[in-house]
């Protein structure tokens, strides 16, 4: 019986031992939680913080792969002003508040008045610079660092330096501002393009603050571009490590462009525009076979990674809103004619032996036209009438159209119509339709010179595609293909119709490469068989009507006229060395050709045909 | 007789309370033994959280200069610049006349190489989808009896 009474006992000691250690556990979870101020819990921004995952905008890229439009990093640098104040450390504010100022040019009126204003308030963060960039931030950096080590600054002719060497290393590093307390720098991809302000009217450009395309290929295609920089809280828990935001990259775009083309194409307009004395210009190179834009050159053109600077907002915001001409109406002149004719051909109401007595003035609509010179011209025929550029002859075959048949034509190449090309801002241009109550026939008359009407270079060009490439009209375009994620898109060549059959167009070609070895046109190149033909249109001034002292003068032409290669447009506008087309645009067809036959490896005539045989 | 010895044993208080405080230590250890598992599962958890933290972190550096090298290369080979090397170097562009076209027999054109993927192609995708992790421990236990009784089938 006592042996018995021990092991309870013992039992019973342990049992009170485990269930006191078992309470006392329960107790002090109990305790914690009703006992604890939820003040002392430490802050939420302690857990964690805002992350934003490094999205690439979508490159811009020409047809070989050069880059147009890249990324590159920006720094927002941050200073902690009220940290000083609390520490008694007037003199570094003022120091970082005049490095700031010098390095990163603040020009902003307001942040200029804080950051100079003396005593300064008590504002927590304030970001000196929202776009820093790598070297400016570490020129920044450096002076920081030496005005802490007690290192003065150096002095070039009473001045302070400009600044510090940067190595290609520390150029593509991101900087690591963590050794300043009181400085933070964060890194952000901004838009880059290295090529500065070539093909800059295709691209358009992305708003630094709102990351918005505007014009062109950014502006048409932002939201495929567009790199979606998630920001979302991300805890430090590493329990929690996926929930950190991943990257969503937008996606690449190639284009039909040939950079080394474009350039070239550039050149050559602004050495016009400048000799001239134009105010303005595009050329536009197409392969007529697949619709492909090679080049596309815009005059004037601005620097887009300054997109806001001063200079460039006349050619950026001007009152007419373009940025490039050649997506812009305008009333091209006698280039129309190339399409008046096509119709009448293939309509079968005039052939190119077709006979007219130019008797120097026609009236249509009760409106009296003449020819340019305002001349008599004689017998002619369909040839002549285009080699010599007649307007009373093609009013006259416009006539013999007559309006219905004529616009639908003009309907059927695309006229008043959107080509559809992917840029930003193309216009439809303006044609009337015949029905419409404001309509009068003499504008049939003026329209087949391509007065009164208001069409786009890139709609002339695919117009003009059916007469170059047998027929059938092809949309014009300058995406070549949407890479994204590792698939590639490409768009197929776009047959958009047939507006006049394969006979007609190449009736057409044949005249009007006949009529331009016949003129000895500045349009030619020796070895190459070119079809094309001028324009020079008044221009309307309003109150005033139409004045011919101010034109636009076009070219546009196409070749080889047996296998097309090439189909250019030039437009310059508003030359005052000439007014006549023949004079001004032909010779930059001509030097654009020079260029296109050697970049396309396209040979002399006598040699491709030798080398087919 | 052995039946009422089993009894006797059993019930012997001595016997069931040595029971009851074997069960409650076997509960212990295994709650210790399944915590001890759950601190092991868990350190490994932060310890890959922090890891892909880490990761994280080096892919966006990697991220930002890559955009940079990419941006210097751009720069660096820029039209104007090539071509003012171009200049230096004694070369200018030619005029079609001074181009030499020879004709090599035999010789055709290739077609165009694509180095992207193109729409219609998809990457490979490793599905990793073993039976094994569809299949509970008492299913694995009932195969491999079944795979260690079959040769003794239809005996």
């Amino acid at each position: 019986m006592s042996e018995k009474i021990t092991y309870n006992w013992r039992f019973i000691t342990i049992a009170l031992l485990y269930s006191l250690f078992g309470l006392a556990i329960i107790a002090q979870m109990v305790r914690i939680q009703l006992t604890v101020n939820s003040g002392d819990l430490p802050s939420p921004s302690l857990l964690g913080q805002w992350e934003t995952a490094a999205s690439r905008r979508g490159l811009i890229l020409d047809r070989n792969g050069h880059l147009l439009a890249g990324n590159q990093t920006a720094y927002a640098v941050d200073v902690n002003f009220s940290e000083f104040y609390q520490s008694g450390e007037i003199e570094e504010v003022k120091m970082l508040a005049d490095l700031a100022i010098e390095v990163f040019g603040i020009n902003n009126q307001y942040l200029l008045e804080f950051l100079r204003e003396e005593p300064r308030p008590l504002t927590k963060n304030i970001t000196v610079e929202r776009f820093a960039s790598q070297e400016d931030l570490l020129n920044f950096l450096a002076l920081v660092d030496n005005y802490y080590a007690g290192i003065p600054r150096e002095l070039v002719d009473g001045e302070p330096s400009e600044g510090i060497a940067i190595s290609l290393e520390e150029r593509v590093e991101v900087i690591d501002c963590s050794h300043l307390i009181r400085v933070s720098c964060t890194p952000h991809l901004i838009r880059s393009y290295p090529e500065k302000k070539l093909a800059s009217n295709i691209i358009g450009f992305v708003m630094r603050d709102s990351k918005q395309g505007q014009l062109g290929i950014e502006g048409k295609y932002d939201s495929t571009l567009f790199g979606n920089d998630r920001t979302l809280w991300a805890l430090w828990d590493p329990h929690k490590a996926d929930q950190a935001p991943d990257p969503d990259d937008g996606a690449n775009i190639i284009l039909t462009i040939d950079s080394v083309l474009q350039a070239d194409v550039e050149n050559i307009l602004d050495k016009t525009i400048q000799k001239t004395g134009a105010v303005a210009g595009t050329v536009i190179v197409m392969d007529p076979q697949t619709g492909e834009i090679l080049a596309m050159a815009s005059s004037p053109r601005a620097d887009i990674n300054q997109y806001w600077f001063d200079d460039y907002l006349d050619i950026i915001n001007n009152h007419e809103n373009v940025f490039n001409y050649a997506i812009r109406s305008y009333e091209p002149g006698s280039v129309v004619k190339v399409l008046t004719m096509a119709a009448a051909l293939d309509a079968g109401v005039v052939e190119p032996n077709t006979e007219f007595i130019d008797e120097g003035e026609i009236e249509i609509g009760g409106v009296t036209i003449k020819n340019w010179n305002e001349k008599a011209w004689g017998p002619q025929n369909m040839t002549s009438c285009m080699q010599n550029s007649l307007n009373v002859c093609l009013a006259w075959v416009a006539t013999e159209l007559e309006s219905e048949q004529f616009y639908n034509y003009f309907q059927d190449f695309g006229f008043g119509q959107m080509t559809g090309i992917e840029l930003s801002g193309e216009a439809p241009g303006l044609v009337k339709s015949y029905w419409s109550p404001d309509y009068t026939r003499s504008e049939l008359g003026t329209n087949a010179f391509g007065q009164g009407i208001e069409i786009t270079p890139i709609q002339m060009v695919k117009a003009i595609s059916a007469i170059a490439n047998k027929g059938e009209m092809v949309a014009p375009r300058i995406i070549h293909s949407i890479v994204d994620d590792g698939y590639r898109y490409t768009p197929p060549k776009t047959v958009v119709g047939h507006p006049v059959s394969a006979e007609t167009a190449q009736t057409l070609t044949d005249m009007l490469q006949e009529s331009l070895q016949n003129e000895s046109s500045l349009a030619l190149v020796p070895g190459y068989s070119l079809a094309g033909k001028t324009g020079t249109a008044e221009i309307y001034v309003p109150g005033q009507g139409y004045k011919s002292t101010a034109t636009n003068t076009s070219f546009v032409g196409w070749g080889p006229t047996d296998d097309p290669k090439f189909l250019v447009y030039v437009w310059v506008s508003k030359p005052s060395a000439s007014i006549w087309g023949s004079e001004i645009a032909a010779p930059v067809f001509s030097k654009v050709v020079e260029k296109l036959v050697i970049h396309l490896g396209i040979p002399p005539d006598a040699v491709r045909v030798a080398l087919e045989e | 007789m052995t039946e009422s010895l089993n009894q006797a044993y059993s019930n012997s208080p001595r016997r069931k309370k040595l029971q009851i405080i074997g069960s409650v230590f076997m509960a212990i250890v295994i709650a210790a033994v399944m915590l001890i598992l759950y601190l092991v599962v868990s350190a490994r958890v932060v310890s890959m959280g922090r890891q892909l933290q880490q990761a994280k972190d080096e892919i966006d550096q990697l991220v930002y200069q890559g955009v940079n090298y990419r941006n210097q290369i751009a720069q660096l080979s820029r039209f104007d610049v090539m071509e003012l090397k171009a200049v230096e170097m004694g070369f200018r562009a030619p005029y079609p006349g001074e181009v030499f076209y020879v004709p090599v027999p035999g010789y055709k054109l290739g077609p165009e190489t694509h180095v992207e993927i193109l729409q219609d192609t998809r990457p490979a995708v490793i599905n990793v989808n073993l039976l094994e992790y569809h299949q509970s421990l008492i299913d694995w236990v009932g195969e491999q009896l079944n795979n260690i009784l079959r040769p003794f089938e239809g005996l």
